[in-house]
């Protein structure tokens, strides 16, 4: 099957699947109600083109991935607002809410190595091609990645929420 | 057999990213090392931990009477999930914005204040 193929038999769900990776990697489109100036909307669009200019699935695969990772990094991410869950009206600081916050707090590169890895199932080898590194320079930066989630994850967890009193 | 394990070790072993030797010489280390292998269940973890939360599971409940109790948190009154939703917006807020420490120090001051 070819790339185009693809994208036309399976195209919603391919966008659904690059949406949901550029959200997880930038963060959500909204913070308080208000509408942020993330590019992830222009990422997964240029996801999509790379996409079709491929001639076969795997690479269309990484080629979109490619897309969305190299405008992550070279966002100025010290410019993204904070993250903020969209549940926060009726439901706070539930385990789900203290990963997802403790994730957006590591480094762009550990960031999108656990991603590509442990969400997305890439290879090394080919998440190493979507961050444009090489293999030994993605497994450090997994490597470091996890220990930095780990620190977060146990900050939040047992430094943070275990402290917090709830009042009624 | 050396049995010294580095993370990016320990990576490709989590990940199924090493061949047969290596296999072998990391499940040595882990079976001589506790800490090892404390390192490769937390690493499991949080990665279910985080496969789950961006796949938008709801895989734990609010904050549970007896963890807190177990951790020694005291209660005023109320249930779990029952703070002002403004607090609660305001300490996700904190803690999301990258301040760390200080964050979750000065949320845990406002919340045991009142």
């Amino acid at each position: 099957m070819s790339a185009s193929a693809l994208l036309q038999q399976d195209h919603g769900e391919f966008v659904t699947s690059l949406t949901n990776f550029a959200e997880a990697l930038f963060g959500p489109p909204t913070v308080g109600g208000q509408e942020t100036a993330y590019p992830r909307g222009k990422a997964v669009a240029d996801a999509i083109s790379a996409a079709s200019a491929s001639q076969e699935v795997g690479q269309a695969r990484i080629l979109a991935y490619r897309a969305i990772v190299g405008r992550f990094l070279r966002a100025s991410v010290d410019s993204l607002p904070p993250m903020a869950s969209e549940r926060q009206d009726h439901l706070a600081l539930t385990d789900a809410d203290l990963t997802i916050v403790a994730f957006h707090q590591l480094a762009p590169f550990e960031k999108a190595s656990l991603l590509l890895v442990v969400v997305e199932n890439f290879s090394y080898a080919d998440a190493a091609t979507v961050m444009d590194l090489e293999v030994g320079s993605l497994i450090d930066a997994l490597a470091r990645g996890r220990e930095a989630f780990a620190a977060r994850l146990a900050c939040s967890k047992f430094g943070g929420r275990s402290h917090l009193r709830i009042v009624g | 057999m050396a049995l010294e394990v580095r993370n990016s070790d320990l990576c490709a072993y989590v990940d199924q990213e090493c061949d047969d030797d290596e296999k072998q010489r990391i499940v040595a280390a882990l079976a001589a090392s506790p800490q090892l292998t404390d390192r490769l269940s937390l690493w499991r973890r949080n990665d279910a931990a985080l496969r789950l939360a961006l796949a938008g599971l709801e895989n734990s409940a609010p904050l549970q009477i007896a963890e807190m109790e177990a951790t020694g948190t005291r209660w005023r009154a109320g249930r779990p999930g029952t703070a002002p939703s403004g607090l609660k917006v305001a300490a996700l807020a904190a803690l999301a914005g990258g301040s760390g420490f200080a964050a979750l120090a000065f949320v845990t001051f406002v919340l045991t204040a009142r």
